[in-house]
Order: C-alpha cells, then sequence, then structure tokens
C-alpha cells in the first residue's frame, strides 16, 4: 500500500503487528517475470499531469491537428489552415468546415534511481533490498514506457558509467532490462545534489527520483524542486522504505541492548530496545517525513511512500494508473 | 521393599557440573550485537547502565537458559543409568536379560468362541497374547512357548531368528484339545527356568483350569495370568457320554444311552437328532435345567455300525454339541484269541468277557498249531503244551502244561492243597488280583528252567512251587500256571476275570480303542509284517506312520493328531502294499470338564501361591527397568525445543541482513 505523506501519524503502541503477508519473492536472475509484464501491459498512463511531446506515442491527446484519423468538424475560423477545408462540405452546406484528426503524444519519463549504500539493506532475508526493489520499480517503469512508445531514461546515482537513454520503441525492453541487472551497488550520494545536475541538462518532462532520502532533508530539497518546477519538470518521489525502518518495533529484540551500524559511514551508536526508544525513533522520523511531505506539497508534486513488501504493479497502477483503468 | 527408582552409575550424576558451567555463560556480559541499519539520524543513543559494565550479570531467567539447563540435567540423570521396577519401566529397557516361559492352554475349552464371532476362538485370543508377551523381547533374553493339552509341546527361542520363527509358529498353533493339566505344565516350566536369568512365567489360559497352590507357589518366577475370553458367554450344551449296551427288552439290539449337560445360569430346550449309519432315527427335543444334565435313552435297530448323536444348539463351544458311537468290531479293534482245550469253561468265558475280544476254541488235539496261530494274537493251551516243533510264534498262556523234552516244564513232585501268594511284587499280572480265600486242588510242582520268572507261588505247609510265571520261547513269551481253571474256586471269584485279563493285556498289544477324547493320544501297534498305517483324519486328511524295521514286534506308535471331532480310520499296509488291517476309531469332544467354560473365580489366588501373581497381567514383574532411554529421549526433544527458540530468536535479529551489500 501506498503511504501518501498527508494523513496522520502511525499508532505509537508497542504492539506486535499482525503478520506480515510474504512479498512473491523474485527470481533471483530476472528483475520482472512474465506475469508482472502482463499486469503490467494493462496499465493504463495517466498523463493529466505530465508533459507529453511528439507524437509517436501511444497516448491519446487532447490537442486536435493533423492525422489521418478523423476526429471532427468545426466552423471555418480567420487563421485556420485552408488545406484542412473540406471541400465536399462545402459543396453540400455552402459553409466552410474544417476537417479535424485525432493525434497521439508521447511522454518523457527520467528516472533518478538511488543505488547508495543505505539502498543496500533489508531487515528480513524475505524481502528484497530497497535498492532491488527500486531496479524493479524501475524496470516496471522503464517496461510500461517503452511499452507505450514512450522516451525513457534512466540515471542510477552513486553508480559511474553510461546512464541508459534516451531510448524510445518496444525494441528497447530488453537492452533496458539488461542493463538495469547489471547494475553494481552503488558509492553514498546526495540525491537533492543529482537532482539539481540533472534538471539543468536535460529536456525537462517526466522526473521520477527513487531513493530512500535517509540522507535528505527538507529544506535543500525544497530549492531544488523550486528550480524543476520552473524549468517545466513534473518531478515526482518515490520514496523506498523497508518496513523495519518505518517501525523497527519488530525487528529489535525487547529490552537487548544492540549497537547499530550505519549503512555507508559504517558510525555506530548503541541503543536499547525498549518502548521509549522506539517511540522515539517514530516520532522524529515523522516530523522528518512530515517535512518532506510538506515540501512536495508546496509544490504540488507527489511523495509516495513505498515500502518494500509492497507489490510492484500495486505501485504502479495507485501511482500513475488511471483510476478504474486497468486494462484486462 | 526397594527404592522406586535406583541409580546403577551414580557417577554419571558428576555430569550435573555442566549446569553451573552453563550459568556462568549466561552470566557472561557478552558484547552488544551489531546490527546494520540505514541511516541513524533517528536513534537515540542509550549507552549501558552502570550495572552493565560489570564482567558478570545475574543469571538471566530466560527461556533458553532454561531449556538448556534442563537438557544438561536429563542428560546427566541418564548417565547415571536410573532404573525402576514402577511404572514408568514400561517406557524404558530392562536391566537383566530375561527367561520368559508362557504357558499356553491348549485344552478342549479353549475352542470355544462368543456365537456373534466364531472366527475367534478363546486360543486365537491366547496366542495373539502369547505373541504380544514375545514383543517384549530383547537381545539376551530367552523365551519359551508351553502349548498345554492332553501332551505338552514346548519351544524356545534365544535370538531374532528364532524369536521370529517362534512367533509365526505360535500364529500357526491349532489347539491340541483334551484337558490341559496346568499343575504338571508349571512343574515343567519351573524345571526349564534357566538359572542366569530373571525368571517370568505367563500363564495364557480361558480360567476353566484348576491348580495346585503349592505347585505354582514352588516356581522361582512370578506368575502372570493373562485370562482370554473374558466377558464372552459361558453356556454350553454337551454331549458329555454316549454308550450303548444289550437291550434287556429286544433280542440282538442295543440300547443307546447319552448324557445331555448344560453348562448354563438358565433352564433350556434343546433339540437333538440321532442318526444310525446316517439315517436319521428320532428327533426331539429335551429340557435341561441350569447346571444340570438329562440322560436319554433309546432301542437302536440290530445292526447298526454307527451312531451318532447332534444338538441344535447355538452355543459358545461347538465341537461338544456332536458324539459319535462306533458299534461295530474292526480288525484293529479286536484281539483275535485261540484257545485250545478240552474243557472250555470258565476260561473261556473270562476270555470273552474282555472288550475287543474273540475267541476261538479248539480241541487240544488240533495239529498245525503253529501255522494256525498265525492269525492269532494269542493262543491259550489249557492242560496241554504245543509239540517241541509246533510251537506257536504269538505269545502264549499255558495252563499246567505238560512236560517237554528240553526241559521245560519239568514236574518234581505235586503240592496238596496250597494257597497263592505273589512272589513280584508290582507285576502288572497280578495287579487287583487278590488270592485270599482262593483254594487250589492238588497240582504239579513245576521245577522251573533257566530264564522262568516266577511271579506267584503256590505254597503247602510241607513246601512251595511256582504257581505262576513267565518265560519265552526264543522271543515269543508266554506265562505259565500251574492250576486249571476248574480245579480250583478262582474261576468263582472275581479276581479271576482280572487275572485272565492282565495276563492277556501282558502278553497281546492293545487294540485300537473305540472312543477317544479330543485331543487324546491313541497307540497305534502295528502287526509283524505292516511297515505303515495310514490315518485318515474326519476331514479327510491322511497321516501316514511308518513302522520302523527290526527284530520282532514292533512298539506302539502314538497318534497324536486327535484335535478335530469325528471318525477315524486307520489302515495298515504290509511292505509289499497289500492292506493288511484296517480299523476305526471315534474322537469326541464333550467332556464333563472341558465343556464347563466357566472361569475358575479363584485361578488368579492359586497361581498366586500366596503372593506373586498378578492376576492383572501388569508387565513390570518386579524386574528393573532402565529409565535412561525415556531421559535421553526427553534431553533431544528439550534441545530441539531450545534449537528452534535459538533460530526464532536469531531471525528476529536478521543477522543475516548484515551481509547483504548487492542491491541484486
Amino acid at each position: 500500500m501506498i503511504t501518501r505523506m498527508r494523513g496522520l501519524p502511525r499508532s505509537l503502541r508497542w504492539t506486535p503487528r499482525a503478520p506480515r503477508p510474504a512479498a512473491p519473492a523474485p527470481a533471483p536472475e530476472a528483475l520482472l517475470d512474465e506475469a508482472l509484464l502482463g499486469r503490467l501491459r494493462a496499465i493504463q498512463i495517466d498523463l493529466r499531469n505530465l508533459p507529453t511531446h511528439g507524437l509517436a506515442g501511444e497516448h491519446r491527446s487532447r490537442q486536435r491537428g493533423p492525422s489521418p484519423e478523423f476526429s471532427d468538424f468545426r466552423p471555418y475560423s480567420i487563421g485556420d489552415d485552408f488545406r484542412r477545408i473540406d471541400w465536399n462540405a462545402y459543396a453540400r452546406f455552402d459553409e466552410l468546415f474544417i476537417r479535424e484528426s485525432e493525434t497521439t503524444t508521447e511522454i518523457d519519463v527520467h528516472v533518478l534511481l538511488d543505488l547508495g549504500p543505505t539502498m543496500a539493506w533489508t531487515s528480513d532475508d524475505r524481502l528484497p533490498t530497497k535498492g532491488r526493489y527500486g531496479l524493479r520499480l524501475t524496470a516496471a517503469l522503464g517496461y510500461l514506457s517503452l511499452w507505450h512508445l514512450d522516451r525513457f531514461s534512466v540515471r542510477p546515482l552513486g553508480v559511474g558509467g553510461p546512464m541508459f537513454g534516451p531510448i524510445q520503441g518496444r525494441s528497447a525492453i530488453l537492452p533496458m532490462l539488461h542493463y538495469l541487472q547489471r547494475l553494481p551497488a552503488g558509492e553514498p550520494v546526495d540525491p537533492v545534489a543529482a537532482l539539481t545536475q540533472y534538471i539543468w541538462h536535460r529536456r525537462p518532462g517526466s522526473l521520477l527520483v527513487i531513493s530512500d532520502f535517509v540522507h535528505t532533508d527538507p529544506a535543500p530539497l525544497e530549492a531544488v524542486l523550486r528550480t524543476a518546477r520552473g524549468r517545466g519538470w513534473r518531478v515526482r518521489l518515490l520514496h523506498i522504505q523497508d518496513p523495519a525502518e518505518a517501525d523497527p518495533g519488530e525487528w529489535l529484540v525487547r529490552d537487548e541492548v544492540t549497537e547499530l551500524v550505519e549503512s555507508g559511514s559504517k558510525a555506530r551508536l548503541t541503543v536499547r530496545a525498549n518502548p521509549r526508544t522506539r517511540q522515539a525513533y517514530l516520532a522524529d522520523r515523522q516530523a522528518w517525513l512530515d517535512g518532506l511531505g510538506a515540501v512536495a506539497t508546496q509544490h504540488g508534486i507527489l511523495h509516495d511512500v513505498i515500502t518494500t513488501d509492497e507489490a510492484i504493479d500495486d505501485v504502479i497502477i495507485a501511482t500513475f494508473g488511471v483510476p478504474g483503468a486497468v486494462r484486462r | 521393599m526397594s527404592a522406586p527408582v535406583s541409580l546403577l552409575a551414580p557417577i554419571g550424576l558428576l555430569a550435573a557440573m555442566s549446569l553451573a558451567v552453563i550459568v556462568l555463560l549466561h552470566m557472561r556480559r557478552q558484547t552488544p550485537p551489531a546490527r546494520a541499519f540505514p541511516s541513524l539520524r533517528f536513534w537515540t543513543p542509550s549507552p549501558p547502565e552502570t550495572s552493565e559494565r560489570t564482567r558478570l550479570r545475574r543469571p538471566p531467567l530466560s527461556a533458553l537458559l532454561i531449556a538448556q539447563l534442563l537438557a544438561a540435567l536429563l542428560i546427566a540423570l541418564a548417565l547415571a543409568r536410573p532404573a525402576t521396577d514402577g511404572v514408568l519401566g514400561f517406557f524404558s529397557s530392562r536391566t537383566t536379560p530375561l527367561h520368559q516361559v508362557i504357558v499356553l492352554d491348549g485344552s478342549t475349552s479353549m475352542l470355544a468362541a462368543d456365537p456373534s464371532d466364531r472366527e475367534r476362538t478363546r486360543f486365537t485370543e491366547a496366542t495373539d497374547a502369547a505373541v504380544k508377551a514375545l514383543d517384549d523381547w530383547q537381545p539376551g533374553d530367552v523365551a519359551t512357548v508351553m502349548l498345554v493339552g492332553t501332551g505338552d509341546q514346548t519351544w524356545s527361542a534365544s535370538d531374532r531368528q528364532q524369536i521370529g520363527d517362534l512367533r509365526t509358529r505360535v500364529e500357526r498353533l491349532r489347539p491340541p484339545g483334551g484337558q490341559a493339566n496346568l499343575n504338571d505344565a508349571l512343574r515343567l516350566a519351573g524345571d526349564i527356568l534357566l538359572p542366569d536369568r530373571e525368571h517370568k512365567v505367563i500363564v495364557v489360559t480361558d480360567g476353566a483350569q484348576t491348580v495346585d497352590p503349592a505347585v505354582a507357589g514352588a516356581i522361582d518366577a512370578p506368575i502372570t495370568l493373562r485370562q482370554v475370553g473374558q466377558g464372552a458367554t459361558t453356556d454350553n450344551l454337551a454331549i458329555t457320554s454316549i454308550a450303548a449296551r444289550p437291550s434287556a427288552s429286544r433280542n440282538w439290539s442295543l440300547r443307546l444311552a447319552f448324557t445331555l449337560s448344560h453348562f448354563g445360569s438358565e433352564a433350556t430346550t434343546v433339540p437333538y437328532t440321532v442318526t444310525a449309519d446316517g439315517i436319521e432315527l428320532v428327533t426331539d427335543a429335551v429340557t435341561v435345567g441350569a447346571q444340570d444334565q438329562r440322560q436319554i435313552e433309546l432301542d437302536l435297530p440290530a445292526g447298526t455300525n454307527e451312531v451318532a448323536v447332534s444338538l441344535r444348539a447355538d452355543d459358545a463351544l461347538v465341537v461338544d454339541n456332536r458324539a459319535i458311537l462306533r458299534l461295530a468290531s474292526d480288525d484293529l479293534a479286536q484281539r483275535q484269541i485261540l484257545l485250545l482245550s478240552d474243557n472250555p469253561g470258565a476260561l473261556q468265558h473270562a476270555l470273552e468277557t474282555m472288550p475287543g475280544a474273540r475267541v476261538d476254541v479248539m480241541p487240544g488235539a488240533t495239529p498245525g498249531i503253529k501255522a494256525l496261530s498265525a492269525a492269532y494274537d494269542l493262543v491259550v493251551f489249557e492242560g496241554i503244551s504245543p509239540t517241541e516243533n509246533d510251537i506257536p510264534d504269538v505269545p502264549m498262556i499255558l495252563l499246567q502244561p505238560q512236560p517237554l523234552s528240553d526241559g521245560r516244564f519239568a514236574i518234581d513232585g505235586s503240592l496238596s492243597a496250597p494257597h497263592g501268594e505273589p512272589t513280584a511284587a508290582g507285576d502288572p499280572v497280578l495287579r487287583d488280583v487278590d488270592f485270599s480265600g482262593v483254594t487250589f486242588d492238588t497240582m504239579p510242582r513245576y521245577a522251573l528252567a533257566q530264564g522262568e520268572q516266577q511271579i506267584a507261588a503256590a505254597r503247602e505247609e510241607d513246601g512251595e512251587g511256582p504257581l505262576i510265571w513267565r518265560g519265552t520261547f526264543g522271543q515269543t513269551p508266554y506265562l505259565g500256571l500251574a492250576f486249571l481253571a476248574d480245579a480250583s474256586n478262582l474261576p468263582n471269584r472275581v479276581a479271576f476275570p482280572i487275572l485272565v485279563a492282565n495276563m492277556v493285556n501282558a502278553l497281546t498289544t492293545t487294540p485300537l480303542p473305540a472312543s477317544v477324547s479330543l485331543g487324546a493320544t491313541v497307540p497305534l501297534t502295528p502287526a509283524g509284517d505292516v511297515s505303515r498305517m495310514a490315518v485318515t483324519l474326519p476331514g479327510g486328511r491322511v497321516v501316514t506312520l511308518e513302522v520302523p524295521s527290526g527284530e520282532g514286534r514292533a512298539a506302539a506308535l502314538p497318534f497324536t493328531e486327535t484335535n478335530e471331532p469325528g471318525v477315524y480310520s486307520v489302515v495298515e499296509t504290509r511292505a509289499n502294499g497289500d492292506d493288511a488291517a484296517s480299523g476305526v476309531f471315534v474322537v469326541n469332544a464333550g467332556d464333563r470338564q472341558e465343556s464347563n467354560l466357566a472361569p475358575n473365580p479363584d485361578l488368579a489366588s492359586l497361581l498366586a501361591g500366596g503372593s506373586q501373581a498378578d492376576a492383572g497381567g501388569a508387565a513390570s514383574d518386579g524386574v528393573l527397568q532402565e529409565l535412561w532411554p525415556l531421559l535421553v529421549g526427553a534431553a533431544i526433544a528439550v534441545a530441539g525445543a531450545e534449537w528452534l527458540l535459538r533460530m526464532r530468536q536469531d531471525r528476529r535479529r536478521g543477522a543475516a541482513s548484515v551481509a547483504r551489500r548487492a542491491p541484486s
């Protein structure tokens, strides 16, 4: 389930949660399996808040223009291209009509994928790491975009080497999957800095930032989001979290002293797992999430918090799909 | 009384020191486990408290510690090898090898079954109980099974293969029938108990038995009674006797008499049928009271060979509802006697009154006696002697024989009015023979030849001589009497037919019996030239007995397979394949003791012999049983629980996620 960070914080009770349903275990070598691909093809993308370009895509555009696909007639007005006047209609009705056609459009989809050390962590062997989950989410988004003939590009953060794309067409699906599958673990990276750099060097489109944002504060994020909005980017924050990050109550052994080692920096901190510690953790984290959510709301963008035990296709439908418009 | 639990290796308790080691290990202060986490920014540090900075801490009362202590304690106890004779011994193994004797009652009453399930007889239940008892066998044990019927059979096993064979044999056993003598069986069981083992005797019976408590008490082993057939009905009707005698009212006919016994709690009316040579003679019904009997008599047609009586009763024991009486005399059921006498009288009458005896009388001067006697079992000379070249090859009785030229039967005087006195005490010829009051006329005084043995003497005031003696012509035995029957008052006394019968029985073989009870052993005595005897059972099965070859008359062959009621036919076959003689005998199951199926309520206390019996059939019986397998099993279970607990804690800690670095 996607948590839109505009609601109330979770309950702070120390009672154990109901058993979590086991997430479908991904095949070790494949990011997406055939069943998931089939479900993805049935999803219809919501274009309402996305900038579109060109005519190569499959998405129906509100614009009318020259195209073999007839849409409607309208009376001629000054300035219309007289090449589109329907002379047969003029002969019949003695009035000038313009012949309108339906056009399709395409979306520029950009993904910034955080592969830093904090993403290479999971609290439970049965769940994927956040990095793995981000890769699967990126692969699903890439597949969806390329299948609908949108332009797609991926920039992995913390990993050297070339980015993937921009590229268009279904023939790019397999190379895209191979590219993602071969990505190594990355170095620590600041997603805000990477975002700042990216929005100045690319043509604006739909930009999806996939990260756990653990080292991101609301203030610098607000600045870069403002810049991006001004440049015409439609930014969306896909915030990946592990269930134990959301609530470490079950992950730690009660009343046991544990030395926590931070991923990446290797900093250490001794904590005692008791209700007071947990409550403080949850309160601080909730305040931080509220701050990120407020920044996002301020600039009219969506901040989706996704937990790694959620199914990918459910996340895609809830995040990008037209409500009630899944083709089966 | 011994302690409830004994420790066979108390030094094993030293292993209990491991408990202190485990507690110390748990008291050790451990470095907090390190666990990776994406970010520390939301965590509040909580350093160890002052009390936690010492090297040791108070023992934590965790489930893990308790499980480990319990497992160590159980192992320490197991190493001390506790043993008990209590109820816990049921779960464990014995300390010493055991010799277990299972006495299996195979009497006729064990053929009883509840009318609702005829297949499951008391004997089937008994064999099941015996097999179950054999399942307690452990290496080093010896198991002996005694099947007790009219005769006893014993099998022993001491290794796994033999136990398997013995179990198979017991499962296939058929009850021998007859009466089981538990006293003899228990004496035998006491004699065969091996000295270097624990002892245990299990008596598997329906309880319709009695035991001498002195015999049971003399056995150096606890006796366990496993009673079968409990809860099933004991109501039973039986024909417990059947006989025939000459009819007083009709010439040349016989009068049949049979007894119908009812061993039940209420009077009942039972229909019965009498058939003569397979033809229905009478069908009627008779009412018999509870625990009562009725005798029924009826005349049989002249010439009847075989008569059968059947009851139509749906009772517990079926085999005693039918009885057969064989009236015709067959070859093997007769004694053929040749009496050579010029004045047959009392002697002829005494011979003819013997059951199965057929007496032919010929004059004393009959020539060719040797050839003639081949068809007889016995030749009796009264007042004469065989000539030296005409001595029969069959046993002889000679009354006042004439002297022979070889010195045999020499006379050296006479005795006037002597009286008789036994000189060979215990000789079967004189069994139950009383000479008191018996007078003899003047008789010759015989001088016994070498090899002749005096049995009774004739004494007078001036001297004495042999009255009865035995000797042999080569291999042929004979008995000599110094008097003639009509020269004494002996034929007027009851001692005379007894003496004649004793002499005949001493010299001839027993003829085939007309009727025997179920399970009885029948002696089959073959004639001299017979090589094989074939017995056809009521079910049609033929049992062949080979006669061992050798000089002289063959010994009687015991025939024991009389465990089904009905008519058994016997055929003797010579070496050349010709049938020599044939006969028939009948096996009836009805018996006053065996047809009464009610258990003896005192059997358990009688078997106790005062103290030791266990009527409930418990398995302990005072044998120490080791408990270590039970303790080791419990320790393994606790260790398994501890392992699961540990796994659960490890999973919760998620230690495995620390190593995960790569996103794919």
